[in-house]
């Protein structure tokens, strides 16, 4: 019955041009928290080049641009959101960056503690991100 | 034991021990810049520096560079198409590295350039 139902979801999946994987296999968190691990990654890395790139080919300094963003006059509740959209992924891949250290050490590698781990980083994520935008 | 030996005939069959060495040197590598780049961090809140802003500058592209060379090891399949992807990411993290380098030197610096963009 299960397998049924697995096959009719995989076809479904195959129709979209999806790879099958996305929807016959049952999502975890553990697995969950790695794609978006590589995800931030990504995202993270982005953010620094385009960093880096603007400096090389934008023309005025740093604080001109500020000074841009500034006369935009947006609300504070607007600008708090951009600085948590910015500490949000930083925090999440800081935090699971240590989890994925401790594994490299050998702890924490038992299935419970997998889910138990992932939690607190998820906790630990949201908590910082809160206060860091804050500040 | 065994399992170490048959590695290293693997690795001997496949061009000697000195592979799977520089493989193991690179993981260690990655494990090191992480943590160096884990204690830049609060370190560059409470001490910021011209010495920090390169710092943080080299570990933060070293990182991304290994992270993102993972990432093309995972996903593009191919010799000629990987040897090419690797090289574009070799380009943008030179190119970052220097942006970075350029922004710390003629312009406020990344510890500066956070604290301002905060006050916001």
């Amino acid at each position: 019955m299960a397998a049924l139902l697995l096959r009719q979801v995989g076809r479904h999946c195959l129709r979209a041009h999806l790879s099958p994987q996305l929807c016959i296999r049952n999502w975890s968190l553990p697995m969950a928290m790695s794609i978006c691990h590589r995800g931030t990654g990504m995202a993270l890395s982005a953010g620094v080049s385009l960093f880096g790139l603007s400096a090389l080919l934008l023309p005025g300094n740093f604080e001109s641009h500020l000074e841009l963003v500034k006369s935009l006059c947006l609300g504070p509740s607007l600008i708090y959101t951009a600085k948590f959209a910015l500490v949000f992924p930083l925090m999440y891949h800081t935090w699971n960056g240590i989890r994925h250290l401790m594994w490299d050490l050998g702890k924490g590698l038992k299935i419970p503690q997998l889910y138990q781990s992932g939690v607190a980083v998820l906790v630990l994520t949201v908590l910082s991100s809160v206060g860091l935008a804050a500040m | 034991m065994a399992n170490l030996w048959r590695l290293g005939v693997l690795c001997g069959a496949q061009g000697g021990r000195a592979g799977s060495k520089a493989s193991s040197l690179h993981w260690t590598g990655e494990r090191v810049v992480s943590v160096l780049l884990l204690g830049l961090i609060p370190a560059a809140y409470l001490n910021p520096s011209s010495a920090m802003d390169y710092s943080l500058a080299a570990a933060l592209t070293l990182h991304s560079h290994w992270g993102l060379g993972q990432v093309v090891t995972d996903y593009v399949h191919g010799d000629a198409l990987q040897k090419t992807a690797k090289a574009g990411v070799l380009a943008l993290s030179a190119l970052t590295f220097a942006g970075l380098c350029y922004f710390n030197y003629h312009d406020v610096g990344i510890c500066k350039a956070v604290a301002m963009l905060w006050k916001l």
